[in-house]
């Protein structure tokens, strides 16, 4: 056995195997680690700090109803992201379905839904300290900004265009408006829990709400130029993870 | 009735204490008592290998249980309870931390004696090993919570990998350098003979 093993070992905190003894007896660091983290000063907290402690908690002890389950904020969620999306579509009409070549908007769209799919399972997770992430909040946030636009380069050319800003300014707007619209629900469910990051939940929700109308620009806008979409349609994402940031949920 | 309920609280299993939590959520007024008891010697040795001054560990740990009961209703039931407590007392340090640094920021040093410290390796008393404490304050924030969670705490990897949110193969990342470093320090202890044995 070797002293990287007998890491594993020290981290699984259970008792240690005959060989991780027989090792610990044949090297001196090994030995010094261990006993040091075993041998520790446990004095027990005094029976004065644990009634300190305990009277706050009985004294304002009432019935509280646990968060609902997992599956139910899931679903919230993505049904909130769907109806905006859905009612974005309605009220702009989806003109690109009829102009953007399927390949490209089908796995621009999918890129959005996995992302809002992502941010969504992000979110309840988030809503319960101690849960088990599949990927960190914060990789995750950061993953996301990155990956998006590199879908769009991948898939879309950058073009020449008259009144880019003016376009844009139509688009930005129309996006901005549905995700400030998503925010107002999304937030409300989403602070019943969240309460060790609000910032990182504040962002999750921001850019859940940003994408819902970026989503929903996507079916609407007919414009191929990439940055068009990098800066019109994937900056109200951006704008909504910073709005996010300084809305940050308060439990 | 302490002794008994002491005993009680010590013998908690995981499962019991879910069982506790529940009751705490539905009121029962003996849940803080139990909770309270088979929880806070964990959290306070969490503490106090975290910051320097007992009084301050023992401030930390009383935000801890008013923020746990404040947000009682995130707990889901039949989730694993340590993991849930460990990730708001983690939190707790933090702003704890922020809150400090945000008024020694305000503060006007004067000249003092030093006092001497308790968080420097022991250079009075060589051939003794360093105390857990002292050698927890040489580690990176990041990996003395991997290894206070893991040693102190009593967690599990999967556990600290939830409190910390974060994934168990980070843990264990972090937890294996710790461990290395950890050994190099007690290396480089005056009065300590030549490594040996070392693989």
């Amino acid at each position: 056995m070797t002293c990287r093993q007998i890491n594993s070992e020290l981290s699984r905190g259970e008792e240690l195997t005959p060989k991780a003894h027989d090792h610990l007896l044949a090297c001196r660091p090994c030995r010094e680690l261990f006993s040091t983290l075993d041998d520790r000063d446990d004095a027990p907290p005094s029976a004065a700090l644990l009634a300190r402690l305990e009277s706050p908690l009985r004294r304002n002890l009432v019935p509280v109803a646990p968060l609902a389950s997992t599956t139910r904020y899931f679903a919230g969620l993505l049904v909130i992201f769907l109806l905006v999306v859905a009612l974005g579509a309605y009220l702009t009409r989806p003109f690109a379905l009829f102009v953007v070549p399927p390949l490209q908007l089908g796995t621009l769209l999918a890129a959005l839904a996995l992302s809002a799919a992502l941010l969504v399972d992000s979110l309840v997770r988030q809503m319960t300290p101690g849960s088990r992430h599949r990927i960190p909040p914060r990789v995750l946030a950061v993953a996301l900004s990155v990956l998006l636009p590199l879908v769009a380069v991948s898939l879309f050319h950058v073009h020449r265009e008259r009144n880019f800003c003016l376009r844009g300014w139509a688009c930005f707007w129309v996006g901005l408006a549905l995700a400030a619209f998503a925010v107002l629900p999304l937030g409300l469910l989403v602070r019943r829990g969240a309460i060790l990051s609000p910032r990182l939940a504040g962002v999750a929700t921001g850019m859940l709400a940003g994408l819902a109308g970026a989503t929903a620009l996507q079916l609407h806008c007919p414009n191929l130029n990439l940055l068009h979409i990098l800066v019109w349609h994937l900056g109200v994402v951006a704008l909504g993870a910073m709005g996010g940031l300084a809305l940050r949920w308060k439990y | 009735m302490e002794t008994v309920l002491a005993e009680r609280s010590a013998r908690l299993r995981p499962l019991d204490l879910n069982h506790w939590m529940g009751r705490y959520q539905d009121a029962d007024p003996e849940a803080p008592r139990v909770l309270v008891r088979a929880l806070t010697p964990g959290l306070l040795r969490f503490f106090r290998c975290h910051v320097a001054r007992k009084e301050e560990a023992d401030d930390l740990l009383q935000e801890t249980w008013l923020r746990i009961h404040r947000v009682r209703h995130t707990y889901r039931r039949g989730e694993p309870v340590l993991p849930w407590v460990y990730a708001i007392a983690l939190r707790v340090r933090v702003d704890g931390y922020r809150r400090t640094s945000r008024i020694a920021r305000h503060e006007t040093p004067v000249e003092v004696f030093p006092e001497p410290s308790s968080r420097g390796l022991n250079l009075e008393r060589p051939g003794v090993l360093p105390e857990f404490e002292t050698l927890m304050a040489q580690l990176p924030d990041s990996q003395r919570e991997v290894v206070t969670l893991l040693k102190v705490g009593g967690l599990t990897l999967e556990e600290v990998a939830r409190a910390t949110s974060s994934t168990v193969g980070a843990v264990k990342q972090k937890a294996h350098r710790a461990y290395d470093k950890l050994r190099s320090l007690l290396q480089a202890a005056p009065g300590r003979p030549a490594k040996s044995g070392a693989k």
